[in-house]
């Protein structure tokens, strides 16, 4: 009797020890997947922390190697536009030629700002996709897709790039050298500003319409794709 | 005197520290409107919610180029106004 006893005590001391380690690895399990969800989350932030940083880099060199380009030209805007009498007239040329610039590097960093965040969520994109491939739903069209919109984002990248480093700077060449009066030279002046005008807004609307939308609707696509994947959000 | 004394030290501490409790809330306003200036884009980003309606909200919140055309002509009106 004392024996059967012996035995189950053993009996329950082997049961209690399996049901606590049975635990240990169910919270093991459990701990794994949300581990793996934030290092991947962890990868993903750093990987487009790399490309914004590489990115603002990139144009930061254009714009001054742009800008030490175009000192001469600048200055003799600057002497051309001194020409001018009329203080009120001179100050408003003045505002006038520095506005290109400004706006250029407003809309290029915008630009910029837009393809940090499209890449962002391409990278949430692409790891729901990795999540649902493990969970044996066909992802074939999605990653298509994913390849796509890298392709676009990086082609648009390059476009904002070159367009950052452009500079609209009065051609004082092409302004009249005869025009020896005062309102000759404002006219010549008005011209002028009139053909930087039109092709900065030329090359800006070329960019938002081109390169970026095309870079917009490549993510758009990739997320109407994963989102056409049934139970897409299943864990 | 010393009432008065009393009463009009009391204000200028009271005064005191008044604009110290509003610089105090008025500097962390600034300095918040600042840091959001150089914020980036992806600082909303919550790279751990992959879910199909949170990358919904994402692409719906990525700002749009609206205001290019807004820009442009402003400064046509101010190079037509030279």
């Amino acid at each position: 009797m004392k024996k059967i006893h012996k035995y189950l005590f053993l009996v329950v001391i082997a049961a209690g020890l399996a049901s606590y380690s049975s635990l240990v690895f169910a919270e093991d399990s459990t701990v794994q997947p949300s581990q793996n969800v934030r290092a991947t989350a962890m990868e993903a932030r750093e990987a487009v922390k790399n490309r914004i940083e590489a990115q603002k880099e990139k144009i930061k060199e254009a714009r001054e190697a742009a800008q030490a380009k175009a000192k001469e030209l600048k200055e003799k805007a600057k002497n051309r536009i001194e020409e001018i009498k009329d203080k009120k007239k001179k100050e408003t040329a003045e505002k006038i030629a520095s506005q290109f610039e400004r706006i250029n590097k407003i809309w290029t960093d915008h630009f910029t700002n837009v393809l940090d965040r499209l890449d962002a969520i391409l990278q949430k994109i692409k790891s729901r996709t990795q999540k649902a491939g493990e969970n044996g739903k066909d992802v074939t069209l999605v990653n298509a897709a994913i390849t796509n919109a890298e392709a676009k984002i990086a082609q648009a990248r390059s476009a904002v790039a070159l367009q950052a480093q452009k500079t609209y700077v009065l051609n004082t060449s092409a302004t009249d050298p005869t025009s020896t009066t005062q309102e000759a030279l404002v006219t010549s002046l008005r011209e002028q500003f009139k053909v930087l005008k039109k092709q900065l807004h030329t090359d800006l609307a070329a960019l938002r319409d081109g390169a970026m939308k095309s870079a917009r609707e490549a993510v758009k696509s990739t997320f109407e794709a994963l989102s056409n994947i049934p139970g897409v959000d299943n864990e | 005197m010393n009432t008065k004394h009393l009463i009009v030290s009391i204000i200028i501490i009271l005064v005191v520290i008044a604009a110290g409790v509003a610089w105090y809330f008025y500097s962390a306003e600034y300095l918040q409107d600042y840091l959001m200036q150089g914020s980036d884009a992806t600082e909303n980003i919550d790279y751990e919610d992959d879910s199909a309606a949170e990358i919904s909200a994402d692409l719906e919140k990525t700002p749009d180029d609206s205001e290019l055309n807004g820009d442009m002509n402003s400064l046509d009106a101010q190079v037509q106004g030279f």
